[in-house]
């Protein structure tokens, strides 16, 4: 409880008003274990990318391995 | 051992491990091994790109690329201190410096993997099917390590500032276009082409 109070005292809860339900349901995926979630939407979305994109994308990958 | 501990902590309870950081007790001193690994692997970028046979161009090119970093992170802590300042944060400088070095790790670790498969897999990558395998595992991979990037410069503001979202949201409008400025400028003078923040 004292450290759920601490917690609080730090910074209070994130309320962004219409959007508050939306946020709550989200932001719990990314407290633990965010990869399990940030994998999967992540493959989702390179797959659509290569879908709209074709092989763009493919060049898009060789000018990031530039890039270090 | 805390650096360890807390780097387990960033990658797979971030919320709670940024909680931690940014608290007043939290030694500053762990994030050496993040400058130390980051030290690392520029000299392993610097032999990449310019090998071991002229040893001026290769402490030329290590020192670019280190100096230009850490402007770039004390260029980067200075302008959320100050922006965070100006939207009404009571932060310490101590927590940003900490929790925005920790930031550093998704940062080191895209950089890392890249260099690496730059050796295994040299680009460019053609319209093969193992071509087109590897962008699609490579863009997901990149996406992800973003996020986790994304994820961690929220909680640096949230934490480290003390930030609500419309406020981290304000700050980082302002953020944006001097990242984007400063990876222009990093472009051009050929040092990074990808921005190491």
């Amino acid at each position: 409880m004292v450290s759920k109070m601490n917690e609080v005292a730090v910074v209070p809860p994130q309320e962004i008003g219409f959007f508050t339900p939306i946020y709550k349901k989200i932001v719990p995926q990314l407290k633990f274990y965010p990869w399990k979630v940030t994998l999967i939407i992540s493959s989702l979305i390179a797959f659509l990318l290569y879908m709209i994109f074709g092989a763009t994308l493919v060049k898009l990958a060789s000018l990031l391995q530039y890039g270090f | 051992m805390s650096f360890v501990k807390n780097t387990y902590g960033c990658i797979n309870k971030p919320y709670i491990t940024c909680r931690k950081l940014a608290d007043d007790k939290a030694d500053i001193r762990q994030t050496v091994f993040i400058f130390l690994l980051v030290l690392g692997y520029f000299i392993l970028a610097s032999l990449l790109r310019t090998g071991i046979r002229n040893p001026y161009l290769l402490t030329l090119k290590f020192s670019s690329l280190f100096w230009t970093a850490v402007i770039g992170f004390a260029f980067m802590v200075v302008v959320l201190y100050v922006l965070g300042k100006i939207v009404g944060s009571k932060s310490s400088y101590k927590s940003l410096v900490i929790l925005w070095a920790y930031s550093l790790l998704p940062t080191l670790t895209w950089f890392a993997v890249t260099s690496i498969f730059y050796i295994i897999f040299p680009p460019p990558r053609t319209a093969s099917f193992l071509g087109k395998l590897y962008t699609l595992i490579y863009i997901a991979f990149s996406i992800s390590i973003l996020t986790w990037k994304l994820i961690l410069y929220y909680l640096t503001l949230r934490f480290g500032l003390k930030l609500d979202l419309i406020k981290i949201t304000a700050v980082s409008l302002i953020v944006l276009p001097l990242i984007i400025f400063y990876a222009v400028i990093t472009y051009k003078i050929g040092i990074f082409r990808i921005p190491f923040i």
